[in-house]
Formats: C-alpha cells, sequence, structure tokens
C-alpha cells in the first residue's frame, strides 16, 4: 500500500556551492567561492533515470514518490533560466512518479527573478536564519541576520510562504526562545539543527553545543511554545516528543536494529558524485556518479552496501539496550553527527537525551498512560472531516 | 500535579505523534500493550485522511476511511479509483493527497473502485460495494528519515 506522500525518496542536490555569505560553521567553507553549477548534463543523467529508479522501487515494496531540494551554496543566485530548464526536463522525464521541488535559501541576496520563479511553480521555500549576530556574514564582513528577517517578513506580507531552518550552537542557544513568536508568526514550520561537525574546527570548537545542552534547549522551546497562541511544527523536537509519548503509553514499534533499511535520502554533488546522508562527501564511501551510474547499480554496489553495514553496526551498538527502543525508530543512526565521544565512548547524543528530557518534562508534569489514553479518546469523540 | 500545567502539553503531545495514533492511545491502559500496535499499523498515516495506491493496472485509488473499530484492529475504507492521475510539478494543486482528493472530487473525477486491484502485490477485492478492510500495511524497508530544512512536517 502506498502510503503517499507520507515516505518519499530525497535527493538533496547541491547546484552550486557558490555563496554571498560566510556563515562560520559552514560545512562547504572550503568551496563558497566556487561558480561551477550542476550540468545539464548531470541534471538529464538524474531525472532521466528517476521513472526506473522508480519502479525498482516498487519492486522492492517502497512507496515511489521523489522530492528534489535545491541546495547550496545559496542556489537563488542562479538565474531562473536555469529552474526553467529544470522544469522543462523534470516534465520531460518524469512520467510515472508524483514529486516535489524545494529550495533551501539564505534569503540575503538572491536574484528576484528565480524566487518569483520557483514560488509561482509551487516550490516550497526554506530560509535559514540563526536569530543571533555575527555568525553569518556576507563575503565583506557584514552581519545578515536584520536583513534576513527584514527580507523574510517581506516574504510573508506578499503571501510568500517559507519555513524556517536555525542552525543550533553556542551563538543562538539564549536568543531562540526570543524567535519563537517571530517564527510562529511568519514561518510554516521550524527545524533546528544542531551544529555538528565539518566547518572551520576553530569555529566549531567554540560554537558546538554538548548533547545535553542542546537538549535544555529544545526543552525550554518545548516549555515556551506550550504556553504560546500559535502551536509551530518544530524538527526534530516533534519526532523526539513523539518517541517520548509512545513510551509513557507503553506502544513500542517493531525496530529490528540488525535489518539493513534502504535509505531515503541521498546528497548529489555539483559534479554529481552520489552518497547517502551520513557519509556525504566522504570519497570512500561515494555510491558512484550520476552521469555514469544508474542508482539501481550503486544500490546494489559493495560500497552502498558497506555504508548499510555501518549503519546497522550503530543501530546494534546505541539502539539494542536503549531504554526507547520500539519508541524511537532509530532513524536518527541515519543521520550525520548522531553519534558523539562521550569521556572516550561513542554514544547516541542529541537524540538520546532529548527524548529523555522530554519523557522526563512530560511525567512531571503528570502526563501518564491514562492521561495520553483520555485526551485520545477525547480527541476522537471529536467531530472528524466527513467521508465521502 | 497541576492539572493547567498537564493540558498545556496536550496540543504537543498529539501533534507529534498524529491523529493516526489515536484509536491505539485512546485503547492504551499502563498495564498492557494494545495488540496490534506491533503488527505495523501505519503510525505515520493519518486514516481520517484520504489514502492513494498506485496499482498494477496503472490507476490510483483513493481509500477513504468509513469506519473504525478501536481494539480490534478493524479498518474499512471506501475505494474510489482516479479517473486522472496526480498533476505533476509545478501542479495544479499542491502536491498533497488531501488536495489532490479534494480536487479530484471537485472535478467529478472519481468513480467508484468495484473490481480487483492489486497494489504491490496486494489484491484488494471491494465488497458491500467499494469496501475494504484494513488495507495498510507498513512497508518499512526504507527507512523514513526526513530532509526537513524546509519546514514541511
Amino acid at each position: 500500500m502506498q502510503l503517499f506522500p507520507a515516505r518519499e525518496t530525497v535527493f538533496v542536490l547541491k547546484v552550486s556551492k557558490f555563496c554571498n555569505l560566510r556563515c562560520a560553521y559552514c560545512y562547504e567553507h572550503r568551496e563558497l567561492h566556487v561558480r561551477d553549477v550542476m550540468s545539464a548534463v548531470t541534471l538529464g543523467g538524474l531525472f532521466a533515470q528517476i521513472d526506473a529508479f522508480g519502479d525498482d522501487l516498487e519492486g522492492r515494496g517502497i512507496s515511489p514518490s521523489f522530492s528534489f531540494v535545491w541546495h547550496g551554496g545559496e542556489p537563488l543566485l542562479l538565474r531562473p533560466d536555469y529552474y526553467r530548464r529544470v522544469t522543462e526536463m523534470q516534465q520531460a522525464s518524469i512520467q510515472r512518479y508524483p514529486y516535489r521541488n524545494s529550495v533551501q535559501t539564505n534569503l540575503y541576496g538572491f536574484n528576484k527573478h528565480s524566487l518569483e520563479y520557483v514560488l509561482a511553480s509551487d516550490w516550497e521555500l526554506g530560509v535559514s536564519i540563526d536569530f543571533a549576530e555575527d555568525i553569518r556574514r556576507n563575503v565583506g564582513g557584514r552581519d545578515s541576520n536584520a536583513k534576513v528577517i527584514a527580507n523574510a517578513e517581506a516574504l510573508h506580507t506578499g503571501g510568500g510562504r517559507f519555513g524556517l531552518i536555525s542552525v543550533l550552537g553556542a551563538h543562538n542557544r539564549n536568543t531562540l526562545m526570543d524567535a519563537y513568536d517571530w517564527a510562529a508568526e511568519f514561518a510554516e514550520g521550524w527545524r533546528i539543527l544542531p551544529l555538528f561537525e565539518g566547518g572551520p574546527e576553530d569555529s566549531i570548537a567554540e560554537l558546538q553545543l554538548p548533547p545535553n545542552e542542546v537538549a535544555d534547549v529544545f526543552i525550554e522551546l518545548f516549555r515556551k511554545r506550550a504556553n504560546s497562541e500559535r502551536h509551530l511544527p518544530i524538527a526534530p523536537l516533534d519526532d523526539y516528543t513523539k518517541a517520548a509519548v509512545l513510551r509513557i503509553a507503553d506502544q513500542a514499534g517493531a525496530v529490528d536494529v540488525d535489518r539493513a533499511l534502504l535509505d531515503n535520502i541521498f546528497v548529489i554533488n555539483v559534479n554529481g558524485d552520489v552518497f547517502t546522508r551520513p557519509f556525504a562527501y566522504d570519497a570512500s564511501r561515494c555510491l558512484g556518479n550520476i552521469g555514469r551510474q544508474s542508482l539501481q547499480q550503486m544500490l546494489e554496489g559493495d560500497v552502498y552496501k558497506g555504508c548499510q553495514q555501518i549503519v546497522v553496526a550503530q543501530k546494534r551498538e546505541n539502539c539494542t539496550a536503549c531504554a526507547f527502543r520500539g519508541y524511537c525508530d532509530a532513524s536518527p543512526m541515519h543521520e550525520h553527527g548522531s553519534i558523539v565521544n562521550d569521556n572516550g565512548r561513542q554514544r547516541c547524543g542529541v537524540a538520546h537525551d532529548t527524548i529523555s528530557a522530554v519523557h522526563a518534562e512530560l511525567t512531571d508534569a503528570g502526563v501518564d498512560a491514562a492521561t495520553v489514553s483520555a485526551w485520545a479518546r477525547e480527541l476522537l469523540a471529536q467531530p472528524r472531516p466527513a467521508a465521502a | 500535579m497541576s492539572e493547567t500545567r498537564r493540558q498545556l502539553f496536550k496540543k504537543s503531545v498529539f501533534s507529534a505523534v498524529g491523529f493516526a495514533a489515536l484509536p491505539v492511545l485512546a485503547a492504551c491502559t499502563p498495564e498492557g500493550q494494545h495488540p496490534f500496535w506491533g503488527a505495523g499499523h501505519p503510525l505515520d498515516s493519518d486514516p481520517w485522511g484520504p489514502i492513494a495506491g498506485h496499482a498494477t493496472d496503472g490507476q490510483w485509488y483513493i481509500f477513504v476511511l468509513k469506519s473504525i473499530s478501536v481494539g480490534t484492529q478493524n479498518y474499512t475504507y471506501t475505494v474510489y479509483v482516479a479517473l486522472r492521475n496526480p498533476p505533476s510539478s509545478p501542479m495544479t494543486v499542491k502536491f498533497d493527497v488531501n488536495d489532490w482528493y479534494n480536487y479530484l472530487k471537485a472535478n467529478s473525477w472519481l468513480a467508484p473502485a468495484t473490481r480487483q486491484f492489486t497494489i504491490d502485490g496486494t489484491a484488494y477485492t471491494p465488497n458491500n460495494g467499494t469496501v475494504v478492510s484494513n488495507p495498510l500495511h507498513n512497508d518499512a524497508q526504507q527507512i523514513a528519515a526526513k530532509w526537513n530544512e524546509i519546514g514541511k512536517q
């Protein structure tokens, strides 16, 4: 059964590394001056494979729907002609399966016509704002925070809808609470991404928070949101909350930590090199090049199987004895930066600590299995949308 | 314990788990585990909303919840065949199965599904007119991780 669009295969397309900002923690910091753009040949190679890849996924019992995330660098520095060509190529090549497009922008300096085009084409938009100064500067050293907030407000006023992403670190751990009200007014949702390795080492050492402090920030936001008028979805806090609630209600799902699951997120670099999410840019874990190999060939290759084995090993190590096994779906083990070094021991960091903290917050507030059950019955009793 | 403080978290709890979990959570007790939770009911799907499936005959079928019995794993769905395929991007309607269903319905592009059809190797035979029971399962062969920088939940 296809539960569309709950499960989709995501391609994060590094369309160009060129950027007008020099954020202190950016994992692309070595290439932000490079103007190379993903070629039409590479794009054509990808789009030409999608229907066949969908058939392959369907043959594996997986629901084929696709998401193309246009990422950089700053992808909206490219001219609208580029995205028009993307649309034409997609429409010509992808016939059998649904797909959607989205763009992640800094909304600092961008091609106005490209923004207009993607919005008019019903592409989704993500805007990066950290709500802190002197961390996301332009090439000349000028801070971007106030200008981006103003641009986002103008976008909203003009009817544009966007999601918000903030990188969480020492620079903004004390400003995000005040930012909630702004986010709830202007954004459709908020992803808070704890800073992980990959950027300049001195900046990372200064800005990265330990998992327990990240959990503290999430709990403060959890309380702030509960006391606010508008409930804004916050990722991954809501995923962590789900795991905590399922444990309170003692409703474990079946999570087979020994089973290798197919990844659903693939990062494609400017030159067409393909990686799974946790191994992006690791040359020894490159699955192949989209211009030279099919995705099916990559998934059957030894490199990909090696990536899967590493993830399975991480799950065995971190999930087998975890108090939240079966309540958490183990997806953090498929993400970069989930494992931390804790006094010489490798362990699940932010996910474990935040789920534990949310669980403690809810139980301390008196939310138990009986409460959850009563609330569920109350909601079920409310009128629901009429069936056809 | 402050009832006010507890109530504050109600929305956070249910926006996180989703409506699909309500029947299960309604039936849960501190002592026991509901029997069908571990059987793979799709927690991430919304049984109130329409669900789309692409069948081997090339048609899209739309399942709309007809009834649900808490505690007996008994979901029944009315099934329609889509007379038009989902619009592809840039879409006439947003990429959302709820919007798509409403769009098809508004344009009279839905017909009752009365013949057997097969999705992902499972054959469904509508009975009692257009009704199928318990069509959902969780195809957990692929991780359902999110790249939701875009903010879409």
